[in-house]
């Protein structure tokens, strides 16, 4: 939730972007963000759920639905009232990308 | 209100104004029997170009005749409608039917303060927090740094901001378990968060 806050010197456009066909540090990270993208354009729905059953299996893939759907909304909901971001917020950001060692996936190589 | 948030989707005039440039605040839907034009081009702005909504936007739908409270609980609306046919979509389920109107009396669970400390609308304060809001604001502040404002954001209509709230728990993780990394369910904590990294990203939203 927190993650993308904290990253405003790191390449976003690499995270949500990036190359889907590469490696994520992120175990099937490739095929979870295929499967989000997916899902918000409502686009390939079928086939990058079912690429992502094969990998995590039924529960997984809901799993993941449900993370896209939670933060399809809520990031309405900041945008909408405009909340602001405030240190604690960034703070936690920063701590949970070391702490996920993602930081380095979402900066650019 | 939820039936025009899925009408956005399809909405030829969101699809214009997606693609424009430049965006007016002034609405651009007409309105309904129930809802205002303003309420209605807000639903639909929210739904597809949220990240170029501005305050002045805002001051304008509230100078409608719009209050901040119904403004916020639409909020809630649109977020919790965004959240099941979103799920729905994901998991391949058909879009559920709304349900029927029933007659009676909202809640109107009054909010004893609020003030514009953490966005653009007002949010209670969490020393000034009384009822569901104290102890959700409790659960919150457990693990780390205070309440963050993104979870202020809907406590000016306290029902919706504990309903959606609830949403977090299921769909994303708890605040009981926010800090602990190691935990997951079917699919791991850095799994959950490149999605959730992604989604945000696609939305180009800064949280």
């Amino acid at each position: 939730m927190a993650l993308r806050a904290s990253a405003q010197d790191a390449d976003l456009e690499e995270a949500a972007f990036g190359d889907l066909e590469a490696d994520a540090r992120v175990e099937h990270g490739a095929e979870l963000r295929t499967f989000a993208h997916a899902v918000l354009a409502d686009e390939g729905v079928a086939s990058a759920r079912a690429a992502l059953v094969t990998l995590v299996g039924p529960e997984g893939a809901c799993d993941a639905a449900g993370v896209v759907a939670f933060f399809n909304a809520v990031d309405r909901v900041a945008d909408a009232t405009s909340t602001w971001l405030d240190d604690g917020m960034k703070v936690g950001s920063e701590l949970f990308l070391k702490e996920l060692d993602l930081e380095s996936r979402l900066r650019r190589g | 209100m939820a039936a025009e948030v899925r009408a956005a989707r399809g909405c030829a005039t969101c699809a214009d104004r997606k693609s424009s440039l430049s965006v007016s605040p002034e609405p651009a839907h007409e309105g309904t029997d129930l809802l205002s034009a303003a309420l209605v081009d807000g639903l639909h702005r929210i739904g597809t170009d949220p990240g170029r909504l501005t305050e002045k936007w805002l001051r304008v739908l509230l100078s409608s005749g719009i209050n901040e409270a119904a403004f916020v609980e639409s909020v809630g609306v649109m977020a919790t409608t965004v959240t099941v046919d979103t799920l729905s979509r994901g998991v391949g389920a058909t879009q559920p039917p709304l349900p029927e109107a029933e007659a009676g009396e909202p809640t109107r669970t009054d909010v004893v303060e609020a003030e514009v400390h953490s966005a653009w609308v007002s949010t209670v304060v969490p020393e000034k927090s009384e009822g569901i809001t104290a102890d959700y604001y409790a659960r919150c502040s457990r693990y780390a740094l205070g309440v963050p404002h993104i979870l202020r954001a809907l406590s000016l209509v306290p029902d919706e901001h504990i309903g959606f709230g609830s949403l977090m728990d299921v769909l994303y993780i708890s605040h009981e378990e926010m800090m602990d990394f190691t935990r997951g369910r079917t699919i791991m904590r850095p799994q959950i968060e490149l999605l959730a990294s992604t989604v945000s990203a696609a939305n180009d939203c800064f949280y």
